[in-house]
């Protein structure tokens, strides 16, 4: 089924289009009726005609916004046209199309109709938003963008779709170690902070802390304050995350979720880059990670739009990819770092703390507690040291390095960019080199001191696929099933 | 480890590179003096603090004029051959960069005022992830170099 005519959103559209531009000017709006007001004074009939004029003025907007906005599949392209005062054509080949995402806001969840958000590589917004379709027009027009030729090529190979959902309590436990609450109390203490000092309040600490000191006990405050908040970021999670399920049929995956806003991400297998599986401070512990996709129609700032799936514990690694993302589950065994690494490591850690911290030691008395800085930053190189590894199979990678949160790129050979090695000087003398490699989702990712060989079978294995002599046909006739994971 | 690069890039690019240090030092300096001045007549720091920016500028105007320039140049080569693209540049950091002909996008040559005026131009070669440069051939054989970049990069079927 195809969509050759030209079609119309849906109605709600019109009121989705008003709602918009009212968004749009609300704050000149309110600086203009707030000066009106101060200046002549507040009259009511005169308020009563301004906001008729203005529900007016934002109705017939949308109204004409609506008409003006038609969509179209024509020759394999969905064709949207659009704009009051400026018009605007845009044609986007079905080829180039990255993933479809579905949107559900408060108001869209009441008409069951979507936003459908088309995405390309490239860009940082969505190409295409068709920001009102019903749910059956919404599913139509994403079957007929989603079918590439690769797909009707082996309609054999798609079998029936499967689906997983987050259980609750995986769902709580994604929540409780989000690491929300840590941001929610950092931006609440220091805007309660800001606030006091904007209203002149001079804080005198030490008198403020006895104060609270001698009616409660201030232990008790602090815990109950970070208890509270970092329920409440639990809770936030819930919502955003809530309903969490993942579907693959055929060459699509699918991701939904949200229990107010509701999101579906709709990315076709054949575009993802590669995979990312983050293990946070507070999950690592616990043997969870996170799964992320790679795909470039999502910059590196839509980090949300390339979760996969939420909460998953190690062991259950290889069922997930083997079920929803065969063609990446692979048992790719990494290898450390080399031993002699670990000093640089740590030095890189040490040297900028220390640095940072020699004044404070040479000019304020006491300044001991400071070396705290350095020490930490020697620990965390030492981390990241423990942390690196990676390791080749066939045609893929794996690079496993540490900021804070562990993370694991696997990366098949063809959907590398571009391949850097590099070293300083003393690097080389000491028998290191670095690597990096970029991907067309603006994700780029390396590891630094690998031994020379190591470096060279990297470039080894970068150099397989392009020159020719390696399976070309990776991932569409590939079948990875039956290797063992 | 791999041999590096067989090309080198046009030698009058050293030239270019010590012009555009120069002003660039020159136009820092210009911006450090005069903050240091202000410092030093609105909130009274010591005299000798515009002395700093000065030193700063004259070391570092000193090295983009006199060796820096000519490190760059030797140690910056290219290849292109039937399958990639491969680069090596810096000084203090050397990096090696491979890119396949299959991944290229498009090229293009680009000239400033300064590359003009020695006949040099720059080829840019694009990929999904970003843009690399070969900053300085002749334009002859910047052309050459685009246009043959341009047929080896092939139009492949698996996108992105």
């Amino acid at each position: 089924m195809m969509i050759s005519e030209p079609r119309r959103l849906h109605l709600l559209g019109i009121l989705l289009g008003a709602f918009k531009l009212l968004k749009d000017f609300l704050l000149p709006l309110v600086i203009f009726l707030v000066t009106r007001i101060l200046q002549r004074g507040y009259s009511p009939f005169w308020l009563f005609v301004t906001g008729t004029v203005i529900i007016l003025v934002v109705l017939a907007w949308g109204l004409v916004s609506w008409l003006r906005f038609t969509f179209r599949v024509e020759n394999g392209a969905l064709v949207v046209e659009q704009g009051v005062l400026v018009r605007k054509r845009i044609v986007i080949p079905r080829e180039r199309i990255q993933a479809i995402d579905f949107n559900q806001g408060v108001w869209h969840r009441l008409f069951n109709v979507v936003s459908v958000q088309v995405e390309t590589a490239g860009g940082e917004k969505p190409e295409a938003i068709l920001y009102a379709l019903s749910m059956p027009v919404a599913r139509e027009l994403r079957q007929s963008l989603l079918l590439s030729g690769v797909e009707e090529g082996r309609k054999g190979v798609s079998g029936a779709a499967i689906l997983k959902r987050l259980s609750f309590k995986e769902l709580l436990l994604f929540g409780a170690t989000s690491g929300g609450a840590l941001g929610l109390v950092v931006s609440l203490f220091s805007g309660a902070w800001a606030l006091l000092d904007d209203i002149g309040l001079e804080l005198n600490w030490q008198q403020y802390v006895n104060w609270v000191w001698s009616y409660v006990n201030l232990m008790y405050l602090i815990l109950f304050t970070v208890l509270t908040l970092w329920l409440l970021a639990t809770l936030g999670m819930v919502f955003k995350y809530g309903g969490f399920t993942l579907t693959r049929s055929g060459d699509k995956l699918q991701v939904v979720y949200g229990l107010l806003q509701r999101r579906q991400v709709s990315i076709p297998v054949g575009r993802i880059q590669a995979v990312r599986l983050v293990e946070g401070v507070l999950r690592q512990p616990l043997g969870c990670f996170t799964l992320h996709v790679e795909s470039a129609g999502y910059g590196p700032q839509s980090h949300e739009k390339t979760l996969l799936w939420p909460l998953a514990r190690q062991k259950e690694l290889e069922s997930l990819l083997g079920e929803f993302l065969p063609e990446f589950a692979i048992k790719i065994p990494l290898q450390p770092l080399p031993f002699k690494a670990m000093r640089r490591y740590v030095l890189r850690g040490f040297i900028p703390g220390i640095l940072l911290v020699l004044p404070v030691l040479a000019w304020l008395p006491r300044g001991e507690l400071a070396l705290a800085l350095p020490i930490l930053g020697a620990l965390w190189g030492f981390w990241g040291y423990k942390s690196a590894g990676w390791g080749v199979q066939g045609n893929m990678l794996a690079v496993r390095s540490r900021s804070l949160a562990r993370t694991t790129f696997i990366v098949p050979n063809r959907s590398v960019q571009s391949f850097s090695t590099s070293y300083t000087i003393w690097q080389h003398r000491a028998g290191f080199m670095s690597f990096d490699l970029d991907l067309a989702s603006q994700a780029s990712f390396g590891l630094t001191d690998i031994s020379l060989t190591d470096a060279d079978t990297l470039t080894h294995w970068f150099g397989q696929r392009h020159r020719g002599n390696f399976d070309e046909t990776w991932p569409h006739t590939r079948d990875f099933s039956h290797e063992k994971i | 480890m791999r041999s590096e690069p067989s090309e080198r890039i046009d030698r009058r690019i050293v030239q270019v590179w010590r012009i555009s240090g120069f002003l660039e030092a020159l136009a820092l300096g210009a911006v450090g003096i005069g903050l240091a001045l202000l410092l030093v007549k609105l909130f009274h720091w010591p005299d000798w603090v515009p002395i700093l920016p000065v030193a700063a500028v004259v070391i570092y105007g000193g090295l983009e004029v006199t060796v820096l320039p000519q490190l760059r140049w030797e140690r910056w080569r290219y290849q292109v051959s039937r399958e990639e693209i491969y680069l090596q540049r810096g000084v203090w950091f050397i990096k090696r960069t491979l890119i396949p002909m299959t991944r290229i996008q498009h090229v293009d040559t680009a000239q400033g005022i300064l590359m003009r005026r020695y006949g040099l131009a720059t080829v840019n070669a694009s990929t999904a992830a970003g843009t690399h440069q070969i900053p300085a051939l002749s334009e002859e054989a910047a052309d050459e170099l685009r246009d043959r970049i341009a047929s080896l990069a092939r139009v492949s079927n698996d996108d992105i």
